[in-house]
């Protein structure tokens, strides 16, 4: 019991020290947003059809990297500014995948296996059509149901913001007020700041709290061990695991390169899946989001990250490195593959 | 009632939500604890960082985030502190302050949700990290039964093939580098008959069978991962002297076997013989 809370200190302990400071940056660059960024700067920019947007929001990463923790708070303010809902899914789903750190680190675990620019274009790719494709989802049942049905108060776009539907020439919001001091910027900044601060990381301490306890219950060699045995169950189970570890996506990869058992389809599930939904993400989009909503994301990321990995498995499972045994390379006796794991049983002759 | 407490300007609409039906005290207290709350939380990482405490949970090349965020917040909150002191009692913009049409900033929605009970429940699970903090937990890694947990049982190897020694000076590797050298043909061929020195914690198999692994962190400690080596000794190791998850440096011919079921090579370190036991205990790392 001791060694339990122990690990479970550690494992809580470490997720939410690690991402705290990322929560920091997002919400300064939110106050920053929230008393800079002019509501219809975004409206004017902005392509007015669904489609483009969503994929530019779906490449923003690329110029705003960020980790799915502070995302969710920047997220919000440009909600607020008026950044059509659908855009603002997709940078948030894509953007904590399609980014160069996260890129770069995928490259560099999965390299020494042979398949690091695949692992990168794969995973791109995967996280970029997923995300435009929720974002898209969003947009329609944005149009059916209202902005109220689907986001919290909070988060929901000021009564000034200008979107893109009622645009059209002049805008209202282009009123200038009166100029403020660069003292009074910075307390509204920093009011901003704190506050969204608060908002995001209570629910980061609970999710952070939830996912500790999942590991200790569950492991990813437990995952192993299951789809040895079913290995028809390898990608739900990995897309499981996923939303349990809430590891971050810089990480990430190095976890699923260990995997190597496991097809390159379910690693790539895993890969996909975790920085758009783990225990702590949901419980951050609760701040921003509707119930609605949320289950609209899941249920789309989960059945389009499930559907496109076996579509993956289907058509492109790489060799494993062992089938390009080199010269010299010593080869066990053949009772090393007889029982798996089982360090009892002798080996056996050919 | 007169709505309070706007201190602070609203660009164009709410920039977030607090309540307006609440009286001056309520407002400030609501800021009040938002200034502690996060001042705390700025604090705790600045020391978490300067008395080391981010060692068992964090990479090195993370732990001038932590002290980057901490200070930030720190000063972010001194900001807002200054600023709260300095609106108390102004007429205008504190307490007092009537909105009417002429006001120049908006009011959002009418989101009440964070009420003053809404806020005390919001700082209770901060109350989280401050008191792991003050107990100076966490002050050891993962449990020995985490670990044998994610160790699993050992691959079962075999007998091994002899393999031509090649000449060279014992070459000294990090456990990453063997870890990687495993997957990579080249590197197998290069170092395989070589003499390496590796460091490692152990794990009984058998007598003269043990197995060599590091836990790597990545990030952080949740995504740990334990990269495994073995030792296969010629004669018996005493184990009098070495316990299991002892750390140790090991010397010996390196080989990898290949663990079809895995879809990988397992790097397989040889002691004993004529060189001695080849085995040293070794500071933890």
């Amino acid at each position: 019991m001791f060694r339990d809370v122990q690990d479970f200190v550690l494992n809580f302990s470490s997720i939410l020290w690690e991402a705290l400071p990322f929560i920091v940056l997002g919400a300064i660059i939110a106050g920053i947003l929230e008393e800079l960024l002019p509501q219809t700067l975004i409206a004017r920019l902005m392509p007015k059809a669904a489609l483009p947007a969503v994929m530019i929001g779906g490449a923003l990463g690329l110029v705003f990297p960020m980790c799915e923790c502070g995302i969710v708070v920047v997220m919000r303010r440009l909600l607020r500014k008026g950044l059509p809902l659908s855009c603002c899914i997709s940078y948030m789903l894509a953007g904590p995948i399609v980014n160069v750190i996260v890129l770069f680190s995928t490259y560099i675990a999965f390299g020494p296996h042979g398949i690091g620019l695949q692992a990168v274009g794969i995973r791109a790719g995967l996280g970029f059509a997923i995300a435009c494709v929720t974002g898209l989802v969003v947009h329609a049942v944005h149009r059916r149901v209202g902005t109220a049905a689907l986001l919290k108060e909070a988060a929901a776009p000021s009564p000034k913001a200008i979107s893109l539907t009622v645009i059209d020439g002049a805008a209202q919001g282009d009123v200038p007020g009166p100029k403020k001091s660069l003292l009074k910027r910075l307390d509204n900044i920093s009011a901003t700041a704190l506050h969204d601060f608060m908002d995001i990381t209570v629910f980061l301490i609970l999710g952070a709290v939830l996912a500790a306890f999942a590991k200790i219950l569950i492991t990813p060699e437990d995952i192993q061990r299951l789809t040895r045995d079913m290995p028809y169950l390898a990608i739900p189970a990995m897309m499981a695991l996923a939303v349990v570890l809430c590891l971050c996506s810089e990480a990430d990869a190095f976890v699923a390169a260990s995997f190597t058992e496991m097809s390159l389809s379910s690693k790539m599930a895993f890969l996909v899946l975790g920085p758009m939904l783990d225990l702590k993400l949901l419980l951050m989009y609760t701040r921003v989001f509707r119930w609605k909503l949320i289950a609209t994301i899941t249920a789309c990321t989960v059945t389009l990250t499930m559907a496109s990995t076996m579509v993956l498995h289907q058509v492109y499972d790489p060799a494993p490195l062992s089938g390009n045994a080199g010269k010299g390379t010593t080869v066990s006796a053949p009772g090393a593959s007889g029982t798996p794991g089982d360090q009892t049983s002798p080996p056996t002759t050919p | 009632m007169d709505h309070i407490g706007h201190d602070h300007d609203h660009a164009e609409g709410h920039g977030h939500d607090h309540p307006h039906d609440n009286t001056a005290s309520e407002y400030y207290l609501e800021q009040l604890l938002t200034i502690l709350v996060c001042g705390a939380i700025g604090v705790t990482a600045i020391l978490m960082y300067h008395f080391d405490r981010l060692n068992y949970l964090l990479v090195p090349q993370f732990h001038p985030w932590v002290l980057g965020g901490g200070v930030v917040l720190v000063v972010v909150t001194a900001i807002r502190a200054a600023s709260l002191w300095v609106s108390v009692g102004t007429p205008d913009q504190g307490a007092g302050h009537v909105h009417g049409p002429d006001c120049d900033h908006d009011h959002g929605p009418e989101d009440h949700a964070t009420t003053p009970g809404g806020t005390y429940l919001k700082t209770i699970p901060f109350a989280l990290p401050l008191v792991l903090f003050v107990m100076g937990l966490p002050n050891a890694g993962f449990s020995k039964e985490w670990t044998e947990r994610r160790l699993g049982k050992a691959e079962v190897i075999g007998e091994l093939k002899e393999v031509a020694a090649k000449d060279g000076d014992t070459l000294t590797l990090d456990f990453g580098e063997l870890n990687m050298a495993a997957y990579d043909p080249g590197k197998r061929d290069a170092f395989e008959g070589r003499r390496i020195r590796v460091k490692g914690q152990l794990k009984k198999v058998s007598e003269k069978d043990y197995e060599l692994f590091k836990l790597k962190m990545t990030c952080c400690a949740a995504d740990m991962i334990p990269l495994k080596a073995r030792i296969k000794s010629d004669i018996v190791i005493p184990q009098s002297l070495f316990r299991d998850h002892d750390w140790v440096t090991v010397e010996g011919q390196l080989q990898f076997v290949e663990i079809p079921e895995k879809r990988m090579f397992l790097p397989v370190i040889r002691i004993g013989g004529k060189s001695g036991l080849g085995l040293q205990k070794a500071q933890p790392e």
